[in-house]
């Protein structure tokens, strides 16, 4: 965790001066007629600033006892990247399946991979939820992408 | 009189028929959202936010004030029943709350909370109405060194108050102000940080961000502990409290009204820490302290009345200066800009009808939560029921949805994912994204201040202190940071001293 936190504050160093110099390349202006690149010079300059205090701060505090660990919970990753799986393959299958087919998809998927034992119960849960959002939130005005579907006349 | 006129004028636009179904899908939706842990009214909003874009602008502010109030409401029902708070604000109440339901009390429990988050809205929605046309009348004074030093207070309590660590606060702050910056510089027109990309071209949406970092990260944390929940099965009989329940809560709500509204006001997780206030003062004031956390009925009327009262004390600023106090009133803020309306001190001389029409519709809906919270305690009893691997899935498609519905761009929700991912990361390193978020809102009215400041003043950094009200929130915010820089140093030196 300690470790985690110190690689963390590094990033931020590093992202800090990224900041600063694209800002600089920007243009700072002058005081008096700021230009672009003054706010996000700043705001680099102090990440940069404030974690390597924090960084610094934390190795000093580490170099006494051993900082007591704290127990964290290990993420459950096959889960996660069941879910982050899911949603990236939605993001990329959306506009060329469409609407309906992929959140049916997506949906049996989540509901089986979570825990739903049987597939014929996600897959009719997923297909009713998809009509009932799709009806929903077409009436609130929300254009989907038909894809594949679109042949068949369904609107957007 | 002004005041009595506008809220008479104000109801003509709240109960427009329109307008009553919007609040009552809001509180609806809201108390929907407090019951079901997994989705805040963050998450709930930033979903239906696109779904707005075909809505007048009143009907979308009173529909986002709805779902938030609401939580409030519905977050308690789940604290008292389950002993897991469906909303941040509702902790507290799982102390008190679920130890009365084991006793066999949870009606009374669910009875006193329901009536004390009426009382809390209720007077916290005539406090603001007293006191925010004075406001915006005064608010009218400020110019561009105002808003900037009211910016820089409002983000120096919000890191004064944050719940982890202050300096990782502070890192969250600057990355928010960091993101605010990518896309088209509004003076000059320049791109910056966005690399060509034209997604990217108008900044990074906030619908994405907001969705990203608070419904796609909180699914992935709470993956990993998806169990089951039990729900308290005890036959929930009269919902009404004794006479000598009534007696003690009294006080509890009439303590708790004052100190939401008054905290709410402030930037930062205003319901959170006047409910947690609550508890406390109520502990203390108490004849029998020894009571609290064992069923003390002041332990959930007090901590209730304050969340509740502290969603109008939030409204304060927003619409009498146009700064949002927490990350829902910047969720609203964006809601505002979206349909071309700025809050401020112009608001209630441009759109009085959007100003007055709100703050009636609130008066509506707060009746509205009580009749929806007491008979149909027994609805929402089955709705926590509802395993979390059921709900998942179904936030999920719901961000997904209103993230590409706001420009119909498959980009925006690539976007949402990132900072699905970024958030998820940022939970396990525990940093908070709330600050994150309300300094990207922040980000542009500070940024255009500063250098509207400096234009007006040739350059000189003393214009904000030469101005009074700015010199004065100036003065409170670098008072506030070296006041929590003063006490982190302690605390590492005492650290120190003990290894």
């Amino acid at each position: 965790m300690n470790q985690r936190a110190n690689i963390a504050l590094l990033f931020w160093i590093a992202l800090g001066i990224f900041i600063s110099i694209h800002s600089y390349r920007l243009g700072l202006g002058t005081w008096s007629s700021p230009g672009p690149g003054l706010m996000p010079f700043l705001v680099g300059a102090l990440l940069s600033a404030f974690s390597l205090f924090s960084l610094v701060r934390r190795l000093r505090q580490k170099s006494g006892a051993a900082m007591a660990g704290e127990k964290r919970r290990r993420p459950e990753l096959g889960r996660i990247c069941l879910v982050l799986g899911s949603i990236i393959g939605y993001a990329f299958l959306l506009e060329r399946l469409g609407y309906l087919v992929t959140s049916f998809l997506m949906l049996a998927l989540l509901f089986r991979g979570m825990g739903t034992t049987r597939y014929g119960v996600a897959a009719t849960l997923s297909a009713a939820t998809v009509l009932v959002t799709y009806l929903v939130f077409s009436y609130l005005g929300v254009a989907f992408p038909p894809g594949i579907l679109q042949w068949k006349g369904f609107p957007g | 009189m002004e005041v009595l006129s506008g809220l008479l004028s104000g109801f003509e636009v709240a109960l427009q028929p329109a307008n009553i179904f919007y609040c009552f899908l809001g509180v609806f939706v809201g108390t929907l959202i407090g019951v079901l842990p997994g989705i805040g009214p963050i998450g709930a909003m930033s979903i239906l936010l696109p779904t707005t874009f075909g809505m007048s602008s009143v009907s979308a502010v009173i529909l986002f004030a709805g779902i938030y109030y609401g939580a409030m409401y519905g977050g308690s029902t789940t604290s008292i029943l389950v002993n897991i708070p469906g909303e941040a604000a509702s902790v507290v109440t799982c102390l008190d709350g679920y130890q009365m339901a084991r006793k066999g009390r949870a009606g009374p429990a669910l009875g006193i909370s329901a009536i004390g988050s009426f009382i809390g809205g209720t007077f916290s929605l005539m406090a603001l109405t007293f006191l925010v046309f004075p406001l915006a009348k005064a608010a009218l004074k400020f110019g561009p060194p105002e808003y900037f030093s009211l910016v820089c207070m409002a983000m120096t309590v919000l890191i004064y108050l944050a719940k982890g660590s202050v300096s990782n606060a502070v890192l969250m702050v600057l990355l928010g102000l960091f993101l605010s910056t990518i896309g088209m510089d509004l003076i000059t027109g320049a791109q910056r940080f966005s690399f060509g990309s034209t997604t990217l071209y108008d900044g990074i949406g906030l619908v994405p961000l907001a969705m990203g970092l608070f419904g796609i990260s909180e699914v992935l944390s709470n993956i990993e502990g998806s169990g089951e929940r039990i729900v308290f099965e005890a036959r929930i009989g009269n919902l009404l409290p004794s006479r000598s329940d009534w007696k003690r809560a009294a006080g509890p709500m009439a303590r708790g009204s004052v100190m939401g509204f008054l905290l709410g006001i402030l930037p930062g997780a205003g319901a959170l820490i006047s409910s947690f206030l609550s508890y406390t003062v109520e502990k203390k004031l108490s004849k029998h302290p020894e009571e609290f956390g064992r069923g003390a009925i002041e332990g959930v009327a007090g901590p209730e009345t304050a969340n509740n009262a502290a969603t109008g004390g939030a409204f304060v600023p927003l619409l009498a200066i146009g700064i949002p106090a927490n990350v829902v009133m910047a969720i609203l803020l964006g809601a505002f800009m979206i349909h071309n309306v700025s809050p401020g001190p112009t608001l209630i001389t441009r759109h009085p009808d959007i100003f007055w029409g709100v703050i009636s519709s609130m008066y509506m809906g707060n009746v509205m939560l009580l009749f929806l919270n007491l008979p149909l305690i027994g609805m929402w009893v089955k709705v926590l029921k509802v395993p979390y691997r059921i709900l998942m899935p179904l936030i999920l498609l719901f961000c997904l949805i209103g993230s590409y519905s706001v420009n119909n761009n498959v980009m925006e929700v690539f976007i949402m994912i990132f900072f699905g991912i970024v958030g998820y990361l940022l939970r396990r390193l525990d940093y908070e994204e709330a600050p994150l978020i309300l300094a990207f809102i922040l980000g542009p009215l500070l940024e255009q201040s500063f250098r509207q400041s400096l234009v007006m003043s040739t350059g000189e950094l003393s214009i904000f202190f030469t101005r009074p009200i700015s010199a004065a929130a100036l003065i409170i915010s670098i008072f506030l940071f070296a006041s929590t820089g003063l006490s982190v140093y302690r605390k590492t030196k005492d650290k120190a001293m003990i290894e």
